[in-house]
């Protein structure tokens, strides 16, 4: 009698799980880069009044005529920038010898043609005053400054730390609005809607103290130029 | 035939079973094709900081061999720079400005991103979302799910492998001018 012997083989593999890790942990690194670029930003100021048909006693009314711009942004974001730079030139301005104190040398204007020192009732002296962007939780409120009066003495100019001003004849004026802590007025992070207050400035036409502003059609420009301050 | 011969000479009749085991490890790799190094190719001004820039995505392979026995890994990230005050604060990894930035606020110096994974997939799957990879993770934030972390789904030809890019998020505001740096490491480790 034959004996049948039968070698059957089971192959078990067996997964062993928790403890025996081959690598229970694993790690890379990666370096990361990016860059922001310079950049000195302006918006959110009216590049055209028109005052429209006015009258004389409007001009010459405490206050004149003005035209505010509530949500304008002036900035820079250059590293080590003490702040902004602003130089502007009028157009049109008041030569000397117009008797009129509210008309002195140098003093931007609209008029009627060319400005006449002797001829100073077709001429409307105009301004622009911003008030810089400053934190809202920052103590320190920012000070308006009027970028476009003749004489040291104008609203703001001498008296304001946060600006200096190096020209005020031929109309041209130059006013530095200071980065006066790194992180208010012209740092961007004071100026952006939801983390700081926006500057407002505001165009005003007269007034016409000590004359009668006279008939006709009154131009003029005011350019404005904003650059990094670097002291 | 010598067993034939010895079994049958002792007389061992009947059927005799061998048992030949071996053993497989667990394994958890992390298996990249992610560069030591990347950029942000945009350049970040006023007119782009509100919008987000994602990187290419890389090939990241990373998988565990255990599934069935609950086995899952957790995708760890630790930034240079992260705030970590998740879920209260900002869970933030960030980007810091390689300048002097003495005394300067947070948001001036500061460009934050993010770190986003893809599972693997089996091709016949629906290809699952990026997730955000979290320096603070709460709960469950950087599980992978077992379904996207056993090797059959992540390597080829029947899985699609992982991936992994980098965000830099938006901004409220510009920060300063220069160059922002950072590093971020990426590990795996099991749940």
């Amino acid at each position: 009698m034959k004996k049948i012997v039968t070698a059957a083989i089971i192959a078990a593999a067996t997964v062993t799980a928790g403890a025996a890790f081959a690598a229970d942990t694993d790690t890379v690194t990666t370096a990361i880069t990016a860059t922001v670029q310079n950049e000195v930003h302006v918006s959110g100021i009216t590049t055209a009044w028109d005052l429209g048909t006015v009258t004389a006693d409007a001009l010459q009314a405490t206050g004149g005529i003005t035209q505010t711009d509530s949500n304008v942004q002036m900035w820079t974001n250059a590293d080590g920038a003490t702040g902004l730079d602003v130089q502007v030139q009028s157009a049109k301005s008041a030569p000397a010898g117009t008797g009129i104190d509210a008309l002195p040398q140098g003093q931007a204007v609209i008029a009627v043609g060319t400005p006449d020192g002797n001829n100073a009732d077709a001429m409307v002296p105009v301004t622009m005053t911003c008030t810089p962007c400053n934190l809202t939780n920052n103590t320190t409120v920012a000070t308006p400054i009027q970028f476009s009066a003749a004489g040291n003495t104008a609203t703001g100019a001498g008296s304001n730390a946060n600006e200096t001003v190096t020209s005020d004849t031929g109309g041209t004026r130059q006013v530095q609005i200071r980065n006066a802590t790194g992180a208010e007025y012209t740092t961007q992070a004071a100026c952006t809607t939801g983390t700081g207050t926006a500057a407002s400035c505001t165009f005003q036409a007269g007034p016409t103290t000590g004359y009668e502003a006279e008939g006709g059609t009154y131009t003029g420009t005011l350019t404005q130029l904003y650059s990094d301050a670097t002291a | 035939m010598m067993l034939f011969f010895c079994q049958y000479a002792y007389g061992n009749i009947g059927g005799k079973s061998y048992i030949v085991s071996s053993s497989v490890e667990s394994v958890i790799e992390l298996r990249t094709n992610l560069p030591t190094s990347i950029s942000f190719s945009t350049a970040i001004n006023e007119g782009n900081r509100s919008e987000s820039e994602t990187t290419t995505s890389s090939d990241m392979n990373a998988y565990t061999n255990t599934e069935g026995l609950g086995i899952k890994f957790v995708l760890g990230v630790s930034g240079n720079h992260a705030d970590k005050q998740h879920p209260t604060g900002s869970d933030q990894l960030y980007l810091i400005h390689t300048g002097d930035i003495a005394g300067q606020p947070d948001s001036n110096i500061r460009v934050p991103y993010k770190v986003q994974y893809r599972p693997c997939y089996l091709e016949t799957t629906t290809e699952p979302a990026y997730m955000d990879l979290h320096p603070d993770p709460t709960g469950t934030e950087n599980d992978v799910p077992l379904a996207n972390s056993f090797e059959d789904d992540c390597l080829p030809p029947n899985g699609t492998f992982g991936a992994i890019r980098f965000v830099r998020e938006s901004m409220t505001s510009l920060p300063l001018a220069g160059t922002y740096q950072g590093t971020v490491n990426i590990d795996i480790s099991p749940q």
